[in-house]
């Protein structure tokens, strides 16, 4: 009887491979349309050369086609036998940075496509291909949410400013701990701008808060495309305020051990506290609730102590004030470029004056209100757009530009 | 001090008792074609030999007294605006007689509109009652732009209005002294406003206007109509004014029989409604009343109805004159009513529909006095005392809706030492009640002394006042736990067990005078004591003799020739020194509150939580204040040609010891509990501290505390000119103007602590900086007016050029590295070049806000005043300020400024029954 069942199985297994061979060979073609769209946000956008790759998931065949789409024709047409691919796009082309000077005006540069998994099935089929700008995607940590403008109390208009947040992220494939991840303000706004003397923008960000995430190196992994919730105050805010949310199981919270006992923070016993390498204010320290800094996270070379940083960073700037005509002298903080991982800059279109970091740490910006008075920004996040998902793990878009790495929604955590 | 006074006045005593040839009484009352009293006329009167021959000026109820020998006399009576009117009697018994002048169309050549300068010892200026009528001010801060270096502008009534006289610019609330220091005297009697304490430390904003708290007097709650002269002392004041460091406002306020009197106001703040009258009662003239009530109502924009500001003035005087052979007997006796009210409401649409805030004050005071006139040529030429007792009731409320934006812990304990602390509502309502009651006391006893010694004649004045202010109020009310602002870290507190402060002084002066052909060379010299006296004996001040002497000189020649015309000539200045005491505020400042934390064990579940507070009292009284001490100096120069006069005053005054609120600290040590040992998931109960281990933590903790700490320097030229009347356009010109220059700045080191956190830690040290905070501000304006008066149509009418040359303030220029510094246990170290690189001490390296300065060019206005009389008993005016403005672009540093004003107008009549 075993044995039967066994040559059973085994007729049937031949049966089965060969007859699919068969049918490989039999099947028909499909003929698949690729629309290649737009990319929002682009002006001027214009594509030149598309190098186009599959790979057959069942087969693993792959194949590649260069098509020249100069003459702006928005879609190509490929043949191939039906089954499951993945593909991948890469065009060449040019758009323009209005922001820039007219001579630095247009940009070339690369966009990218990924289509996963896609069934190919009947004689013809059309699929959209939503290309995205392509910059080497660092594989680190990113600011993946900023909830920056806090809540109102129901059936008013008074602010309700303790429920602030930032979420970070592991925008990489492999496990990276958070130990030493410093969290700032820029010292400059978005909203007004000076000749800073001297002028460091290139080299290093000026800074009003260095929040540090503790732990010895080795203390808070976080997994691949997971994330970490570093609130103002680890609360429950909902109990104070309807409109507002719990966040009371935050991974972290900055406690500000006011020097001034006019303000008082709260210290949740479950929620590690940051530790303050330098703050601007013996008060406490909150989000720019105006929406016009930009925050930065870094991680400071491991051989510096925090002595030498506090004294041999510190950075001693001047300014003539336009008003008056005065010279301005201030002293802040500067974190060099280098080590800084991400960098998002808040603005609102009205305000907007000059990005306060370099902009090869962020070429654009993002506000979760349509201008500084909206009044729908209340409640609201600005948060990094998914890009693709790889192996389950989200991967967040990260071009550097905040204008379109960042939308606006209710806050997610 | 005292014995001297005594034996003075056992001298004059002994001294009145000498025999005097036998004379009669003159006594005589000048009076209107309407019955009406008229103050300051002149009598005249020549002996018929013409050897006597002497003058005399009605006082303030029309009537005049004089004793002269047997014989007979030429009484010449005259007045401005009236006919002069002659007549000879003979004089064998005692007269009086009664004489009506008739209104005179022609001399209309003492007509002023305007301020005019006193060619007195000292800088000074008179404003009369045709002058305001003219002026149609609301409050008596309008008034002022009538003095050297005073502008129109638009009255802000929604604010304290307080005074800076010979001042450019304002330095802010660190230079309240200026009008603190300011006396207003109102009939001999001094307001106080040194008990006012309608304010609190934090969480009224809106009250922040109107806080008038050792601010001095606030301008907006005296009203001109009651008023019959002003005399604004800029210079040097006589002795017999204390308890000041800038200057005298002396208010005369109407007496005599009058018809009734009414003014109605409207512009486009405000509303103003008058009416008084002057009684005469019993014997002829001599015992008047006078009763007068006026309402003010204001709204800081005509469209906002939801702030406004209300004054409700009444007033009555008694005046009551005896006359006997050489000498008349003067008792006054007044009682006043005056309330302010301030409101802001809010707009009831939006969140704040339960909030509103109001703030009042209602005084009540009776003043007293009692005059001794001799009328013979006797050593004691008068006596007066005066008292007087106000009382106020002041109420300050405030309701708001309170939205927490964070959480916030309440202020619970009074008491220090660790505690239990409690974390605020997020929403709640709160209520605040300030309710203050302050009471000001005055005596003052003064003798007028006059003889003449080897040809000098003295007039001398020898006195002493008392004063005594005490605030009787409840204080600041309101519910600790429900504050009306979370941030604030005060306790409610009481006003009625704050001590009183008593003041008192001792004045002597001397008017030496010596007349020879054409010059007379007077000298004033005085000195004043003044004393704080009843306080605890840990008060520096306490028993503390100031004493403040004061010259005056002049040399004056009149009678000569200038270009053919009669003028006259003189020559002064003056040096003096003036105190003023700390007001109650800055004596017994209101306790500070630190609440440290101990624990702050905000669990998940809120069964779990614990807040443990450690609070500190800080008694910021600072033991060590000195009155604030100005000394000025002055020259002066008047010339009159034909009826144009000059004046030009050069001044000086210096102060290195004004009140400020300057940081002060205390080093402070608490515990700060550990909780990290505890398993935070697997308890049952909330922490409690005494089971858990702890760490010392030192904080130095920083307060503020009223020092001596303001120096004001001030420096300027005053000038004043007004012509004669020219007869063929019935025009005067008036030129006044004043360059001031005023440093604003501080007198000691000064204390800044930094308020960066760096490497996990709040920066625990203090620097001691050597710099000068402050800026010097300059300003030279002129204001030319015209004014013509044509009498056939009863027409008044002024245009005057105002005109601000420019302004110009520069901020002095600071040292930013401190020479020392305070660690957390209190102690001063140097601070060395390599503390400019330590991580920490590198931070109290101050940021620098550069000197900066800003010129303000040439700023111009014309305005326009008429008043018409319609018969005697109905008089129109109308005015409009800024009808024509010159403001032209300027630029600061490449930026273009553009300026804007917009007219101020209103009208008013004034009605007689």
């Amino acid at each position: 009887m075993k044995k039967l069942n066994l040559l059973f199985f085994v007729a049937i297994l031949l049966a089965t491979i060969f007859s699919c061979k068969k049918e490989t060979k039999l099947r028909p073609e499909t003929e698949v349309t690729f629309n290649i769209n737009n990319i929002e946000g682009y002006d001027g956008l214009k594509y030149s050369e598309l190098v186009f790759s599959s790979e057959n998931l069942t087969t693993s065949a792959t194949a590649t086609k260069t098509v020249d789409i100069s003459d702006n024709q928005s879609s190509i047409v490929i043949k191939m036998a039906e089954g499951a691919y993945n593909f991948s796009f890469e065009i060449s082309g040019t758009y323009t940075d209005n922001t820039l000077p007219d001579a630095d005006k247009n940009i070339n540069s690369s966009f990218k496509a990924y289509l996963k998994s896609s069934q190919i099935v009947g004689s013809s089929m059309n699929i959209d291909v939503n290309p995205f700008l392509s910059v080497e995607q660092k594989e680190d940590f990113v600011i993946e949410e900023i909830f920056y403008v806090g809540t109102v109390y129901p059936e008013t208009n008074k602010g309700y400013l303790g429920d602030t947040f930032i979420k970070i992220t592991n925008n990489s494939t492999e496990t990276l701990y958070a130990d030493g991840l410093v969290i700032s303000e820029s010292t400059f706004n978005s909203s007004s701008k000076y000749d800073y003397t001297p002028n460091i923008m290139e080299e290093a960000s000026a800074i009003q808060t260095a929040y540090r995430i503790p732990g010895d190196g080795k203390t808070h992994a976080v997994e691949a495309g997971k994330s970490l919730i570093i609130s103002d105050r680890a609360m429950n805010h909902k109990a104070t305020n309807k409109n507002s949310f719990d966040l009371s199981k935050s991974d972290f919270e900055w406690y500000d051990i006011s020097g001034s006992d006019k303000h008082k923070d709260i210290d949740n016993p479950d929620v590690l506290n940051l530790y303050i390498l330098y703050s601007y204010t013996n008060t406490i320290w909150t989000l720019s609730n105006a929406g016009n800094r930009t925050y930065i996270l870094s991680r400071l070379d491991t051989d510096l102590t925090d002595k030498e940083f506090t004294s041999e960073y510190k950075y001693d700037y001047s300014y003539i004030h336009p008003a008056t005509g005065g010279e301005m002298k201030r002293s802040t903080y500067k974190i060099p470029n280098n080590m800084i991982i991400d960098a998002v800059t808040i603005a609102n279109k009205d305000k907007w004056v000059w990005n306060p970091t370099s902009s090869t740490l962020d070429a654009g910006y993002t506000s979760c209100g349509i201008n500084s008075t909206d009044k729908n920004r209340y409640g609201k996040s600005v948060i990094r757009k998914k890009l693709i998902t790889e192996n389950g793990r989200v991967v967040l878009k990260d071009t550097n530009n905040s204008s379109l790495d960042f939308e606006i929604s209710t806050p997610k955590f | 001090m005292k014995k001297i006074f005594i034996i003075l006045i056992l001298i004059i005593t002994v001294k009145i008792g000498e025999a005097t040839p036998i004379k009669f009484n003159l006594k005589g009352t000048v009076l209107n074609n309407q019955n009406e009293t008229i103050q300051r006329a002149t009598i005249e009167i020549i002996s018929a030999d013409g050897k006597d021959n002497r003058y005399i000026i009605t006082d303030e109820s029309g009537n005049f007294n004089m004793s002269l020998i047997v014989g007979e006399y030429k009484i010449i009576i005259s007045y401005v605006g009236f006919k002069t009117q002659s007549m000879t009697k003979l004089l064998n018994k005692d007269e009086n007689i009664v004489i009506k002048l008739k209104k005179s169309h022609l001399v209309v050549e003492d007509i002023v509109v305007t301020a005019s300068e006193k060619r007195g010892l000292t800088a000074s200026s008179i404003i009369n009652k045709k002058a305001m009528e003219h002026l149609q001010p609301s409050s008596f801060s309008d008034i002022l732009e009538l003095l050297p270096g005073g502008m129109s502008s638009d009255p802000i009534l929604n604010k304290v209005n307080s005074i800076r006289l010979r001042q450019a610019g304002s330095g802010g609330s660190n230079y309240d002294i200026s009008s603190l220091g300011t006396a207003f005297i109102v009939d001999g009697i001094p307001l106080s406003g040194d008990a006012n304490m309608q304010s609190i430390r934090s969480g009224v904003q809106v009250n922040d206007n109107r806080d008038i708290t050792s601010k001095g007097i606030d301008m907006r709650s005296i009203s001109t109509d009651n008023i019959e002269s002003v005399e604004i002392i800029r210079g040097i004041p006589s002795v017999m004014y204390g308890d000041l460091t800038s200057g005298v406002v002396k208010i005369s306020r109407k007496e005599g029989a009058t018809k009734m009197q009414t003014r109605f106001k409207a512009d486009q703040f405000s509303k103003l409604i008058y009416a008084g009258k002057g009684f005469g009662v019993g014997e002829k003239g001599n015992t008047n009343i006078n009763i007068s009530a006026d309402y003010l109502n204001s709204k800081s924009d005509p469209r906002d109805s939801y702030e406004t500001y209300k004054r409700i003035t009444t007033s009555a005087k008694l005046v009551s004159k005896k006359y006997y052979t050489d000498s008349r007997l003067e008792y006054r006796s007044s009682l006043d009513y005056s309330g302010s009210f301030d409101n802001k409401k809010f707009d009831p649409d939006i969140d704040e529909r339960n909030d509103e805030f109001s703030s009042s004050f209602n005084k009540m005071s009776i003043g007293n006095s009692i005059k001794y006139m001799s009328e013979k040529e006797s050593i004691l030429r008068s006596i007066e005392l005066k008292t007087s007792f106000s009382m106020q009731f002041d109420k300050l409320q405030q309701t708001k809706d309170i939205y927490l934006q964070s959480p916030s812990t309440a202020p619970n304990s009074t008491e220090e030492g660790e505690h239990e602390g409690v974390f605020l509502p997020n929403k709640y309502l709160s209520h605040l009640t300030i309710d203050g009651k302050p009471i000001n006391g005055f005596v003052s006893l003064n003798s007028n002394i006059g003889f003449d010694k080897l040809g000098l004649s003295h007039r001398m004045n020898i006195g002493m006042d008392y004063r005594i202010d005490k605030n009787i109020g409840e204080g600041q009310l309101y519910d600790a736990t429900r504050p009306p602002s979370a941030k604030m870290r005060g306790r409610p507190r009481a006003y009625n067990d704050i001590p009183a402060i008593q003041k008192i002084s001792f004045y002597v002066e001397d008017k030496i005078s010596h007349q020879f052909d054409k010059n007379k060379l007077t000298l004033l010299a005085g000195v004043r004591s003044s004393t704080m006296i009843g306080m605890d004996e840990r008060y520096n001040l306490n028993n503390k003799i100031y004493l403040d002497p004061r010259v005056n000189i002049q040399w004056k020649r009149s009678n000569i020739s200038i270009f053919g015309y009669n003028s006259e000539i003189s020559f002064g200045g003056g040096y003096g020194v003036h105190t003023k005491m700390p007001t109650l505020a800055h004596l017994y400042p209101e306790k500070n509150y630190y609440d440290y934390e101990s624990l702050n064990y905000y669990h998940n579940n809120s069964d779990y939580r614990k807040l443990y507070l450690t609070t500190f009292i800080i008694d910021p009284t600072n033991y060590n204040l000195d009155a604030a001490v100005n000394r000025k100096w002055e020259v002066r120069g008047d010339i009159s040609i034909n009826g144009n006069h000059l004046s030009v005053t050069y001044f000086r005054e210096k102060m290195n010891s004004g009140f400020r609120p300057m940081l002060s600290y205390r080093a402070t040590e608490y515990k700060k509990y550990d909780t990290s040992g505890i398993d935070h998931s697997s308890i049952t109960a909330s922490p409690n501290p005494n089971d858990l281990p702890y760490n010392s933590e030192k904080t130095l903790t920083t307060y503020s505390q009223t020092e001596n700490g303001s120096s004001l320097h001030k420096e300027g030229i005053e000038f004043q000119f007004s012509s004669k009347r020219i007869r063929t356009i019935n025009t005067r010109v008036t030129i006044n103007g004043a360059y001031f220059k005023t440093t604003y700045s501080n007198s000691g080191s000064m204390l800044y602590d930094s308020n960066v956190v760096v490497n996990g830690k709040k920066l625990q040290y203090i620097g001691i900086y050597d710099l000068k905070d402050g800026s010097i501000k300059e300003q030279f304006n002129t204001n030319i007016m015209l004014d013509t008066y044509i009498s056939k149509l009863g027409l008044t009418f002024s245009t005057s050029l105002q005109c601000m040359f420019f302004t110009n303030s520069s901020t002095l220029p600071k040292n930013r590295v401190p020479y020392a510094y305070i660690d957390v246990n209190g102690d001063v170290h140097a601070y060395k070049d390599s503390d400019k690189t330590d991580y920490e001490l590198q931070w109290l390296v101050l940021d620098e806000n550069s000197t900066i300065n800003t010129r303000v060019p040439i700023a111009a206005m014309v305005n326009f005043k008429a008043n018409k009389h319609f018969g005697e008993n109905i008089n129109i005016s109308l005015f409009v300020n800024k009808i024509i403005d010159y403001l032209p672009d300027y630029e600061i540093h490449n930026n273009t400024i553009r300026r804007s004003v917009s007219p101020y107008f209103g009208m008013e009549m004034n009605l007689k029954f």
